[in-house]
């Protein structure tokens, strides 16, 4: 334990500071008294909150260090947010940059392949969309994934599947 | 370890200056569309551009988590060259990652907000969002040092509710404060943490701080109870204010800001497009925002039933397409139609 948050053992929040009375409760909605963050750490963000029940929770601070290290990931990595200009999806290499590129274990990754399929079929171009179906059904394959979290996006794709087919 | 931080947004739409100067540029109040929870995604914000809004909100992200974790900052916000302008709204509860999330984002937006407005518990809980309201010594500390550190460079805004009805002069004391450290200008919510959406907006309360911040050159958006044009009309004569927001007007009808009092057809087939083009946006979110849009448009309720029933977004197209005539990007008349295009066969 550092040597901030134990000097917080005997802390003593009083009323007149940390909690402020409010309009009184009205229409059967309780009056809660609203507390105050309490600052452990003010070059890291490491706070104190209290929740209405008086049992308070610590806020992890982050070192300027693993700032710089998040700060670094998101340009070089992230290479800033995530740009989704209209057309970014129309081509079909940029949906194989994707399936073979972004890790499948994450479901908004694999949201984003679902996305290109979307806007195929949207656009009724069922052929691609059912080649793509195709590709993403033998990635897939590949996966060490659990049936059941993906059970929804499995089905989604047979019956995807079976609609092209039949267009 | 040494990078070097991207600076603000150099070529912006300044947001501050639209507020300014829509009632003398173009006979109205500056028109808002407010941040609100999973659903100002980029798809929405787009639609809402094309249908007279000047300014859009992101939803609220966490700073604690943005500048944490990679996977939040993909999730959380995405944006392109036409988001603009665009606020990001950000929900905070300590300086250090206040200043950490505006390095981080502020190359890519027009504005940042500080949401002081959101009443659900569980922000409260860690004193973000309308709990910010109740502990004005952070709140100006907040500003004051994004302020100090950006100066002109970067716009802020702080979206905050009343503390107390008709004459709210703690709410007053407060907007002052913020005023003096250089907040670019501010958004009141007219109603208490605990006020119900049912009940309505208290527009003495926001017209009490718009005179009482005459003093400073700081405009004043009202948000709250805007699902009409006449609405907002209303609004900003009644209150002074040089901007209105609206939240659930404009997630049930996009087109309210046009002039629009029911949501055109045309609005649905814009919004499905974004999303296809866009992409990233879960099934539900979309299902979701048609569903309020239809239910703005009287979708009869066995059709908003069917519309619900769709299990993946495959069906939902295929649904749409056998009950309405929906356009594509293209076609003759897509995006233009304000009444709904039953198909005679599936009447």
């Amino acid at each position: 334990m550092s040597e901030e948050i134990s000097n917080l053992k005997d802390l003593h929040i009083s009323n007149d500071e940390h909690q402020q009375p409010m309009t009184k409760g009205k229409n059967g909605i309780p009056n809660q008294s609203m507390t105050k963050p309490i600052t452990v750490d003010a070059n890291t963000g490491e706070v104190i909150v209290k929740k209405f029940t008086g049992k308070q929770r610590i806020r992890k601070g982050q070192s300027q260090e693993q700032y710089e290290a998040e700060l670094q990931h998101f340009y070089e990595v992230e290479k800033g947010p995530v740009r989704t200009n209209i057309g970014w999806m129309s081509s079909w290499e940029e949906f194989e940059r994707n399936l073979n590129g972004l890790d499948l274990e994450i479901k908004h990754n694999r949201l984003i392949l679902m996305s290109f399929l979307h806007r195929w079929y949207y656009l009724r171009d069922y052929a691609s969309c059912l080649k793509a179906c195709n590709e993403i059904q033998l990635k897939y394959k590949t996966l060490n994934y659990d049936e059941k979290k993906m059970k929804r996006e499995i089905n989604e794709i047979n019956y995807i599947i079976e609609k092209c087919s039949n267009k | 370890m040494s990078i070097k931080v991207l600076p603000p947004k150099c070529n912006r739409t300044d947001p501050l200056e639209i507020i300014r100067t829509r009632q003398r540029t173009h006979g109205r109040p500056a028109t808002i569309a407010g941040p609100m929870v999973r659903y100002s995604k980029l798809s929405f914000r787009q639609i809402c551009r094309d249908y007279n809004v000047d300014i859009v909100y992101t939803p609220m992200m966490l700073a604690r988590e943005y500048v944490r974790n990679s996977q939040a900052r993909i999730s959380d916000f995405s944006t392109n060259d036409l988001d603009t302008p665009t606020i990001i709204q950000v929900g905070t509860n300590n300086v250090t990652d206040l200043l950490r999330f505006i390095e981080m984002v502020a190359p890519y937006v027009d504005g940042v907000g500080i949401n002081c407005g959101c009443p659900i518990k569980e922000q409260l809980r860690e004193e973000i969002g309308c709990a910010l309201i109740y502990n004005e010594t952070l709140l100006v500390e907040m500003v004051k040092a994004v302020k100090d550190k950006y100066g002109d460079t970067l716009r802020l805004e702080t979206k905050i509710r009343i503390h107390e009805h008709t004459r709210p002069e703690r709410t007053l004391k407060m907007c002052q404060d913020l005023c003096e450290v250089g907040v670019d200008w501010i958004t009141v919510h007219g109603r208490l943490r605990t006020t119900r959406s049912s009940e309505p907006v208290d527009l003495d309360a926001i017209k009490y701080i718009v005179d009482g911040l005459k003093g400073y050159d700081v405009p004043v958006v009202a948000n709250g109870d805007c699902f009409t044009v006449a609405d907002m009309g209303r609004i900003a004569d009644y209150t002074g204010v040089q901007g209105v927001m609206s939240a659930r007007g404009i997630l049930s009808n996009p087109g309210l800001f046009d002039g629009y009092d029911i949501c055109p057809w045309g609005c649905v087939e814009k919004f499905i497009n974004y999303c296809m083009e866009f992409g990233g946006l879960p099934f539900q979110l979309i299902q979701h925002h048609i569903f309020c849009m239809f239910e703005n448009m009287r979708v009869s309720k066995d059709d908003i039933r069917q519309l619900m029933s769709t299990r993946n977004m495959f069906e939902l197209i295929d649904w749409i397409d056998s009950r309405f005539d929906l356009k594509r990007p293209g076609d003759k008349e897509f995006g233009t139609r304000e009444a709904i295009p039953y198909l005679e066969s599936s009447k």
